[in-house]
Order: C-alpha cells, then sequence, then structure tokens
C-alpha cells in the first residue's frame, strides 16, 4: 500500500492534504474544499472535526493523515500499534457495519498537545458479525456508545488515542 | 491561581478528606457522574458519597495531565484504593480488606467563575490486585 503510505506520512495541514490527495491520484474541488478545513490550528476544534468528518466518509488517506506513524491506538474493539494498522482494523470493521461518529464535546490543549473528545458511536450492522469484539451482531443491529477519547498529540499527530466508556451500550437487535 | 493550579487544589483537598475546602470548589448543583455510572447532584451528595469511600478504603489520586480550553478543564487522573476493611457494598465492587484497586480515568469539568457545574469521568483502565495475590 506505497499510496497510502505516502498519503498518511503528511501532516494533515492543508498543504500536506493537497499533497496528499495528489499522491491518492485525487481532485476535484470537493476534495480542495475539505482540505481547507484543516488551516485550522493543530488541536483546535475545526482541526479535530476535520479528522472526524474524513473518518465518517471512510476518507483512509483524509483521517490517516492525523496519525504518527507509530500511533498507539486503545479502541473500545481493538488495540493496536501503527497508522496503517489502525487503518486496516477499520477496514475490517466496515466490512460489517456503518460506523458514524459524531461530536458532543471537545477540549484542546491550547499547547497542542493533547485533546479530549466527548463522542457518540452509532454502529449499524450490514452484516452478522458474531465475533464482533464488543458483543456479536446481527445485520441490521444498531448499537449506540458515548466514548471520552484522549489524544496525545506531537507534531501536529496523534501519538496516542485511548478510548474510555462513558455510557453503557445502548443499542436494539433487527 | 490558574484553572490547573486551582484544579491541584481541589484533588488535594480530596486527597486530604478536607470536605469543606473540597466544596468550596462546587456550584450548588454541582452535577457528577464518575465513572462506574454514579450520578450525584449538589454538595451534601458528593461528600456523602465520598465520606463512604474513605470510610471504606484509602484513597490517593494523581493529576497525570490537565489542560483547559478556558470554558472546561480535562483531567487524566490515577487513583489507587486500598481497602481498609472488608467492603462488600464497595461502588466499584466489593473489596476484601487489603485489595487494591488502580483506575486511570479521564474526566472533564465545565465551569462558571471558580466554580465546577457539571462533571464527568469515564474509566480507561481499571486493575483490581487482591490482597491474596499481593506480594
Amino acid at each position: 500500500m506505497t499510496e497510502k503510505g505516502s498519503a498518511a506520512t503528511l501532516a494533515p495541514s492543508r498543504r500536506g492534504f493537497i499533497a496528499g490527495a495528489a499522491a491518492l491520484g485525487l481532485s476535484g474541488a470537493s476534495t480542495l474544499t475539505k482540505a481547507a478545513a484543516n488551516d485550522a490550528a493543530v488541536a483546535s476544534q475545526p482541526w479535530f472535526e476535520a479528522y472526524l468528518a474524513a473518518f465518517n466518509r471512510a476518507d483512509e488517506a483524509g483521517y490517516s493523515a492525523y496519525y504518527a506513524d507509530d500511533v498507539q491506538f486503545f479502541g473500545q474493539a481493538a488495540q493496536v500499534t501503527g497508522r496503517q494498522a489502525v487503518v486496516d482494523f477499520y477496514r475490517g470493521v466496515r466490512k460489517h457495519l456503518n460506523e458514524r461518529v459524531d461530536l458532543l464535546t471537545y477540549v484542546g490543549d491550547p499547547a497542542g498537545a493533547h485533546a479530549l473528545a466527548v463522542l457518540r458511536t452509532t454502529l449499524v450492522a450490514h452484516t452478522d458479525w458474531p465475533d464482533m469484539p464488543t458483543g456479536p451482531l446481527k445485520a441490521g443491529d444498531r448499537r449506540e456508545s458515548v466514548n471520552f477519547v484522549m489524544y496525545d498529540i506531537k507534531d501536529g499527530r496523534f501519538t496516542r488515542v485511548r478510548s474510555a466508556r462513558f455510557s453503557p451500550q445502548k443499542g436494539r437487535s433487527a | 491561581m490558574t484553572q490547573e493550579e486551582r484544579f491541584r487544589s481541589y484533588i488535594a483537598s480530596f486527597n486530604a478528606q478536607d470536605w469543606d475546602a473540597l466544596v468550596r470548589h462546587y456550584s450548588p448543583d454541582v452535577h457528577l457522574v464518575i465513572g462506574n455510572g454514579t450520578q450525584m447532584i449538589g454538595h451534601d451528595a458528593i461528600v456523602t458519597f465520598y465520606k463512604k469511600v474513605n470510610q471504606q478504603t484509602r484513597r490517593i489520586i494523581q493529576v497525570r495531565n490537565v489542560f483547559t480550553d478556558g470554558k472546561r478543564l480535562v483531567a487524566e487522573l490515577e487513583s489507587e484504593f486500598v481497602a481498609l476493611i472488608d467492603a462488600p457494598d464497595f461502588t466499584s465492587g466489593p473489596l476484601k480488606k487489603g485489595d487494591r484497586i488502580h483506575i486511570n480515568s479521564f474526566a472533564l469539568y465545565e465551569y462558571v467563575g471558580d466554580l465546577y457545574t457539571n462533571i464527568r469521568a469515564a474509566v480507561f483502565r481499571r486493575e483490581f490486585l487482591p490482597v491474596s495475590e499481593a506480594s
């Protein structure tokens, strides 16, 4: 995955995002419009919202540009190290379900070294997934949770991502 | 005093079990939700809850990190509870005298002026160290 690797080594700034889009052969006004959001200062809410927007549209180059090469990722369903490992994890997840993350509260460290986001995650399974790490899912099942996610940031990228469950999972079966 | 300094003073009050000093950091109708989902509203509810916790355990909180954006404050906390007595009704689950719990949590404080109005915490890591396995 050479292309993804080269795009992902770019910082999540406007210039980096555009260069990353070029490396992936992406073009067009929509990409540049999305990139403009990344003019925001590191750890500011607009900067973070651009990350979430990329994640929600499954824009792997866009969201993974926020990760350091050796990011430590402690999610609710997986603990992995490395940018590509995180992308691979979510790619696998999306084979089974649609995931949407909504920002409820955000606090960025003015020094740009940390951020805390309160996130509501909504999962809707489109296939049966009996081995889902946080509990089996059947196609059509919907699951919702609220998590506090702490981001350690260095040089404009996440070096560590840690998710702590705030609310119990709510959901309904199909 | 900066918000960060005020927060460290607040945690020092917790560790000293100085309830009068503690509640001076809260608005009268402060709303607190701790990592196990327990909700408390107001000074009396919080003090009553933590007095019981401190009768059952010795609790020390360390501040690993704290930052604020001017409206809210975030803290990463490490807490250690050591059971002083058998506590079958302890808030995080039954404890036997000598059992330990380590909790790494993220807490979010909303404040108005110098008073916390809304506090929520979520547990990132919880480690139970039973006395039977102590070295």
